[in-house]
C-alpha cells in the first residue's frame, strides 16, 4: 500500500520536472528587480542654467541587463521582432546582427550575456512583452551615481579613472555573462564595465544641442563627471533604430 | 518474536524505497536544473527590496515561429503608420495613425500651451496649406500631435483648433500617451523634454509624409523653407 503510495510521488515529481523542461521555450524568464527609494539627482546638463536638483521618485529595477537567451524567448513569441522581419523603421540593418538566425542566437554568442545589436523600439517592445518598461535616462542616471559602496555621486578618484578606463576599452569579441562586473550600493550589477543601456528618453538629454555635439562643456554641472560626458555623447548620436555592438538595455517598472 | 519478524521485514521495504525515491529526484532535480532559468540570482542579497521572480508561461501556439502577425494593412518597410499607437482626435474619435493612409500627409508635434516655437509651427502648416492648390487639397491632411497628454485633452484641443480657424476638414489634432507620444517622435527624429515651468523644451519639425506613410521631406528649425517644400508638394505621390 504504501509502497505504491511513494511510486506515485515519486512519479509525480518526475512529470511536473518534464513539464516544467517542455514550457521552457514559450517561458518568460523575468528578471529580478530592485526596489528603488528615489532621491535626488542633479543632471549633467540642466535646462534653463538651473542648478536646481531633479527628484527621482521610487521605482524597480532590474538587477541585471536583459540576456540574448531573453530576447530569444520574446523573439519567439513576437517573431515580428526577429530579424529577417523586423521593419526598417524599427530596427537598423546591424540589428541582432551576431546571432546565427532568426531564432537562434548561436554558438558565438553567449546566451547570458546582455542582448546587444537591439533597437530602442525593440527593447521597448520587450519591456511592454514582460509587463516593465523602459527605464528613464534620469532613473538610470541615478541609480548610476553609486559605487559599490555609496549611493554617491562623489567617487573617490580611482573610482572615476576605473570608470573612464573601461569607457577606452575594447568590446571583447564575447560578451561575458550579466552580473560579471560588479553589483552597485542598489543592489543593481554592471552598471558599468559591460554594455551601454538604452533609456526612455535617451533622446532628450541635450536638444539644444550646444554642448555635447561641439565636443564642449557649456552648462554642464560637474566637469570632472567625464563618464557622465561620454554617456550623454554618446546618446545624442543615437536614433531610436540604432543597433550596435556595446548597446543593450534593463528593464524598470512604476511602484504601484 | 512473531511481531519483530513482521516489523524487520517492513523496515526492509522502506531502507528500498527511500533511497530509490532519494536516487530518482535527484537525477530528475539535475535533469531539470541544467534546463532551467538562467537567473540564479542570489535571494540574500535583496531579500528585503525585490519583487519576486515570477514565471509566466504563455499559451503554446504552434505557429509561433513560423509566420509573422498578420497586420489589418502591409505597410511599407519605413511607415510611420507601422505604428501601434493609440490616439484620440479633437473630436474624442479615436484612430489610429494608419487612418491617414492613401493621403498626403503635413504632421508636427506641439503642445497648446506653447508660447513662442509652436505657434509659428502651426502658422507655417497653414502657409503651407495655402500653397497647395485647391484641386489637390482634398489629397492633404495636416496632422498636429499634441506632447502633452496631461493638460492637452479632446477638449482643450478642439478649442485650439477653433480658435486658429483649422478646419476638421483638413487638420486633425491628436493625444495619446506618454508611451506613443516618444514613441512617434522617435520615428519622426522629433524630441522632447518637460522642463521646470511645466512647460517643454523640443526641436521645431514639420514633417511630410507620402501615402505609404513615409517621410519625404523634413523642415527643422522655425525657417520654414518655402522653396523645398514647394517642390516637395510638386512632388510628392
Amino acid at each position: 500500500m504504501k509502497t505504491g503510495f511513494f511510486l506515485i510521488i515519486v512519479m509525480m515529481t518526475f512529470s511536473l520536472l518534464i513539464n516544467a523542461q517542455n514550457n521552457e521555450s514559450t517561458k518568460i524568464t523575468v528578471t529580478k528587480m530592485v526596489y528603488i527609494k528615489g532621491g535626488n539627482y542633479l543632471p549633467l546638463f540642466k535646462k534653463n542654467g538651473s542648478t536646481e536638483k531633479e527628484q527621482i521618485k521610487p521605482f524597480y529595477l532590474d538587477i541585471h541587463a536583459v540576456t540574448n537567451k531573453q530576447f530569444l524567448q520574446f523573439v519567439k513569441s513576437n517573431p515580428e521582432w526577429s530579424r529577417s522581419n523586423v521593419k526598417k523603421i524599427f530596427a537598423e540593418q546591424s540589428y541582432l546582427k551576431d546571432w546565427q538566425s532568426d531564432f537562434n542566437p548561436g554558438g558565438k554568442v553567449n546566451p547570458t550575456a546582455p542582448v546587444t545589436y537591439v533597437s530602442w523600439f525593440a527593447a521597448k517592445a520587450y519591456s511592454k512583452w514582460v509587463d516593465k518598461r523602459l527605464p528613464t535616462l534620469a532613473e538610470l542616471e541615478f541609480v548610476a551615481m553609486a559605487d559599490e559602496n555609496s549611493p554617491g555621486p562623489n567617487h573617490s578618484k580611482s573610482y572615476n579613472e576605473k570608470l573612464i578606463r573601461w569607457y577606452l576599452k575594447e568590446l571583447p569579441v564575447k560578451l561575458p555573462n550579466v552580473k560579471s562586473t560588479y553589483k552597485n550600493y542598489r543592489g543593481v550589477y554592471d552598471m558599468f564595465g559591460l554594455i551601454r543601456e538604452w533609456t526612455f528618453d535617451f533622446n532628450t538629454a541635450n536638444i539644444n544641442g550646444t554642448a555635447i555635439c561641439g565636443g564642449g562643456s557649456a552648462g554642464a554641472t560637474d566637469l570632472k563627471n567625464y563618464p557622465a560626458f561620454l554617456r550623454y555623447g554618446f546618446n545624442s548620436c543615437l536614433s531610436g533604430n540604432s543597433a550596435l555592438d556595446n548597446l543593450g538595455f534593463r528593464c524598470a517598472k512604476d511602484v504601484k | 518474536m512473531i511481531f519483530n519478524n513482521y516489523k524487520e521485514n517492513k523496515m526492509k521495504k522502506y531502507f528500498l524505497i527511500i533511497p530509490l525515491f532519494i536516487l530518482m529526484t535527484g537525477i530528475a532535480y539535475i535533469a531539470g536544473a541544467g534546463s532551467n532559468n538562467i537567473m540564479d540570482i542570489d535571494q540574500s542579497t535583496i531579500k528585503n527590496t525585490s519583487v519576486t521572480t515570477k514565471e509566466v508561461t504563455k499559451p503554446e501556439d504552434d505557429d509561433c515561429c513560423k509566420v509573422v502577425k498578420s497586420t489589418s494593412y502591409n505597410y511599407s518597410e519605413m511607415s510611420l503608420y507601422l505604428s501601434d499607437g493609440k490616439w484620440t482626435d479633437q473630436n474624442g474619435t479615436k484612430i489610429d495613425l494608419g487612418k491617414f493612409k492613401n493621403k498626403k500627409v503635413v504632421i508636427a508635434m506641439f503642445f497648446a500651451s506653447c508660447m513662442s516655437a509652436c505657434p509659428v509651427i502651426v502658422n507655417d502648416m497653414k502657409r503651407i496649406e495655402a500653397k497647395i492648390p485647391e484641386s489637390k487639397l482634398k489629397n492633404y491632411r495636416f496632422v498636429l500631435v499634441s506632447i502633452d497628454p496631461e493638460r492637452d485633452t479632446p477638449q482643450v484641443l478642439k478649442k485650439y483648433a477653433e480658435e486658429r480657424s483649422l478646419s476638421s476638414k483638413r487638420w486633425t489634432l491628436l493625444t495619446g500617451s506618454n508611451d506613443d507620444v516618444m514613441e512617434l517622435g522617435m520615428m519622426l527624429g522629433f524630441k522632447y523634454s518637460k522642463n521646470e515651468n511645466g512647460g517643454f523644451t523640443h526641436t521645431n519639425l514639420i514633417s511630410f509624409l507620402d501615402k505609404k506613410g513615409e517621410i519625404i521631406y523634413q523642415n527643422d528649425g522655425l525657417d520654414l523653407d518655402m522653396n523645398s517644400v514647394t517642390k516637395t508638394i510638386a512632388s510628392i505621390n
